[in-house]
């Protein structure tokens, strides 16, 4: 219909033309529509059916006695026997299975490498959108996009045979590979995305704005901070919750650069094992139908409705600040 | 199809000569955590040790640790060549893996109790079973190995099979 709205507003075109192509765009316009539909339902449908999967896989851990023998709900996340309160040992006589390490170990690496990225990434945005010159900006802009192409085993892996001994020559911790290491690494996945999403929403604030802020008076760096930064918050929020659920759900860089030691502690500086590295350390050999099995499908479960809620949550917040804004202005 | 002893690596610099079997299960169960405890100097043992899934770390736990559970401290580490290169770039740690990627690192002799002598992995102790952390690899087949499985293994078996595993740092069988 639009279409040929616009064909007969414009005077070159004669009057038969549009009338013989109008079935046709019709028809195309009908399986444009269908494709892109059906499109958004694949990613809906894949994201349905691999919940059905892991939630089936995990189901036995709350529902199987046999399981129970060796693992319940309490067991997971409260103290076990008394002198190993909180352990993760799946491979013994006596199985331990306690999910707090791993939730700790996976809280504390992510909370450092989104402390990290996110001023980083931030204020690297605002640089190339608002301060930058062209030249500049057509530097750093790709250079932070080709940061986003290199696979998280080479991160990982450079983490494991590089930064971790910089910082370990510098401070001296006892582990040489421990949550900073691994933090540090997994800014470096984080940052591209924070950067990227943050400097669009940046982008996108529009022109008026900066020059009536420029038109009152105000220089460079208070516009930015003042007129620019706070309508661009939801994008810069948003930003952020992405590259939150990127490093919780990382897997290559915190198993080989974080020690994997799944010990519960508060301190930066001991080893961690996450959730993701060790739903990928021990699924390779796990006996199918083992309670292990299930249990690492129950943990493979917690940490989806993890970032489930997370990405919920900041919806949530960006759009009532994205309220906010617009009755502001 | 051939032998592999499971070597102890330690930093180049480290002043052990030697860990006995006992030493080792302390360290590796948490009961020993310096490194003055087993004649080195004053430094927290930092020990690495593999993945759950890897058949070095069930036989470690079963031979050295008599089935007991690792202390929670032990860094996992995906692979024995990250364990490898942990342990040569930090003076206070101890791994284990096998003998084939000993590469920058030094293995230190290993005793089976207090009074025995202390063996170096070699290929005459291994192949002797005299280093007490000695392991046979097997191939598995689904029942007797027929057509090709069985001249693969056949090939494997014979004088050039051997010879290749013992270019990548396997021993060779003993010829019986």
């Amino acid at each position: 219909m639009r279409s040929s709205g616009v064909l007969s507003a414009s005077p070159q075109v004669t009057v038969a033309e549009p009338l013989t192509r109008r079935g046709t765009d019709a028809l195309n316009d009908r399986i444009a529509a269908l494709v892109i539909k059906g499109s958004a339902f694949v990613a809906i449908l894949a994201l349905i059916l691999i919940f059905v999967f892991i939630g089936k896989e995990a189901l036995p851990v709350l529902t199987s006695p046999e399981v129970h023998e060796e693992v319940s709900l309490r067991s997971l996340f409260m103290p076990q026997t008394p002198e190993a309160e909180f352990t993760w040992q799946p491979v013994s006589e006596h199985p331990k299975y306690s999910l707090m390490p791993l939730l700790a170990g996976t809280l504390k690496v992510t909370v450092i490498a989104v402390l990290i990225a996110i001023p980083l990434s931030v204020s690297g945005a605002i640089f190339t959108a608002e301060f930058a010159s062209p030249w500049a900006r057509e530097i750093i802009k790709p250079a932070i996009e080709i940061l986003a192409g290199i696979p998280s085993v080479v991160v990982g892996f450079f983490c494991l045979m590089v930064v971790a001994g910089w910082l370990h020559s510098a401070f001296g911790w006892t582990y040489r590979l421990n949550a900073i290491t691994a933090g540090v690494g997994l800014a470096l996945a984080v940052i591209p995305i924070v950067y990227t999403v943050s400097e669009d929403a940046f982008s996108s604030v529009p022109q008026a704005y900066r020059d009536g802020s420029m038109a009152m008076g105000a220089s460079n760096w208070q516009t930015a901070s003042r007129v620019v930064l706070p309508s661009a918050m939801p994008g810069v929020l948003a930003a952020c919750v992405l590259g939150f659920g990127r490093a919780i759900g990382e897997t290559m860089i915190v198993l080989m650069a974080s020690g994997n030691a799944a010990v519960l502690s508060f301190s930066a500086t001991d080893s961690v094992r996450t959730f993701s590295a060790t739903i990928a350390a021990e699924l390779g050999e796990v006996v199918v139908g083992s309670p292990h099995y299930f249990v690492l499908f129950f943990v493979g479960a917690f940490l989806f409705i993890l970032t489930f809620v997370t990405n919920l949550f900041g919806h949530w917040w960006v759009g009532r600040l994205q309220k906010k804004l617009q009755g502001a202005s | 199809m051939a032998l592999d002893g499971i070597a102890i690596y330690v930093h180049q610099t480290c002043p052990v000569q030697v860990f006995s079997q006992a030493q080792l299960k302390a360290i590796y169960t948490g009961q020993i955590t310096n490194w003055k405890e087993v004649g080195g100097s004053d430094m927290r043992i930092v020990p690495y040790s593999r993945e759950n899934n890897s058949g070095t770390y069930v036989f470690f736990k079963e031979h050295v640790l008599g089935n007991e559970d690792f202390a929670r401290e032990i860094q996992t580490l995906p692979g024995t060549a990250a364990v490898v290169n942990a342990v040569s770039k930090d003076p206070a740690s101890i791994g284990y893996g096998g003998i084939a990627y000993a590469t920058g690192i030094r293995a230190v002799p290993v005793k089976k109790d207090e009074n025995s002598e202390a063996v170096p992995a070699t290929l005459q102790t291994v192949q002797s079973g005299k280093y007490p952390l000695s392991r046979n690899l097997f191939f598995y087949t689904i029942g007797e190995p027929q057509g090709e499985e069985k001249a693969f293994i056949d090939w494997v078996l014979s004088s050039e099979g051997q010879k290749i595993c013992e270019a990548v740092g396997y021993y060779p069988l003993v010829r019986k």
